[in-house]
């Protein structure tokens, strides 16, 4: 992991976000829908390409339903999102939610569609710029997904020091902003970690989840939907 | 360190404070006409609220009964985002690692 110099323009989250990721999350639990949104969101998109609203919705539709599916039926889309985040990064590179969804879906795809090099790319201009503004709490984010791509490239050690630079470098404070969304690479990353090679992994995950996420529920499924 | 941020940015205090999404929700299922209203005319429903064309369009996918299956007591579950997100159990491996306490994290 590397981290360049302070970047002096990020777009950290904002009002509008939080409007979003409510909405995304109220429409990726209506079940029998989802193709009907699915399109609707790429209709809006294509319209408006320029507009980040439109990308950053498709993208994190399709995040939270690969999520909620637990498998990779759905890599297609996947990858398609990871498209047009690519996209509304170019036209709002600055942007930190986007960054960290594009990041957060390339992890959970297979290998044959992870872009490595892309991603650590991606990882280190989003230190680069947190670098360079008050820190919050919710910047625990890129080393949970630092972490989770040295797992996946078999670096498991190279992990638990993300993470604890991560514990030592990000203000101890729960997440509160987005709902639950920010918790998703943590979610996802447990998921993941095997026992029989994770153990230590997963325990920095669970004092990590103490500090940063500590009302979240895991081993367990809340199973609203719409069905 | 530059304080150049957004003066937009959401900030841990300011978070979870009620979205137009959820009042326009609410309303729906605690007033019947304007449950009516929405899923007839959803542009002059959503005219007093103050949302993007997005939501918009996304609002106008949602059927009657979408809609009943919503209330006050489950809205919260419908708006998380790691809802229905399957994890396995940490308990296993808390087993043979101790809760730190706050001090022996870093």
């Amino acid at each position: 992991m590397t981290t360049g110099r302070a970047e002096s323009v990020v777009r950290l989250i904002t009002r509008s976000d939080e409007e979003l990721v409510s909405t995304i999350a109220l429409m990726s639990q209506a079940a029998g829908k989802e193709q009907k949104i699915r399109e609707s969101l790429r209709q809006q998109y294509a319209a408006h390409p320029e507009q980040v609203e439109a990308g950053l919705s498709l993208g994190l539709f399709e995040l939270l339903i690969l999520m909620r599916r637990g498998n990779l039926a759905d890599e297609r889309n996947a990858n398609k999102a990871v498209e047009i985040l690519d996209h509304v990064l170019a036209v709002a590179p600055e942007s930190w939610l986007v960054r960290v969804l594009k990041v957060t879906l390339m992890l959970m795809m297979s290998d044959m569609y992870r872009i490595e090099h892309s991603i650590l790319k991606d990882i280190d201009l989003l230190f680069a710029r947190q670098q360079g503004v008050e820190p919050h709490s919710y910047f625990i984010t890129p080393y949970i997904l630092c972490a989770h791509y040295y797992y996946l490239d078999d670096a498991a050690k190279t992990a638990v020091e993300a993470l604890d630079r991560g514990l030592k470098e990000v203000p101890h404070e729960p997440v509160r902003v987005l709902g639950n969304l920010l918790s998703l690479p943590l979610l996802n990353l447990f998921s993941r970690v095997a026992d029989w090679d994770g153990a230590e992994l997963r325990a920095s995950l669970s004092r990590l989840r103490q500090v940063y996420f500590p009302h979240l529920k895991i081993g367990q499924a809340s199973g609203a939907s719409f069905v | 360190m530059s304080n150049e941020q957004n003066p937009e940015t959401l900030t841990n205090d300011e978070a979870g404070e009620s979205t137009e999404i959820k009042a326009v929700i609410l309303k729906a299922i605690s007033e019947p006409d304007f449950k009516q209203l929405l899923l007839e005319e959803p542009d002059k429903a959503l005219q007093e609220f103050n949302l993007t064309e997005v939501q918009k369009t996304l609002l106008k996918t949602l059927s009657a009964e979408d809609l009943d299956k919503l209330t006050p007591e489950n809205l919260d579950e419908y708006f998380s985002a790691d809802a229905a997100v399957y994890t396995p159990d940490e308990g296993a491996i808390m087993e043979d690692f101790e809760t730190a306490d706050e001090d022996e994290i870093l």
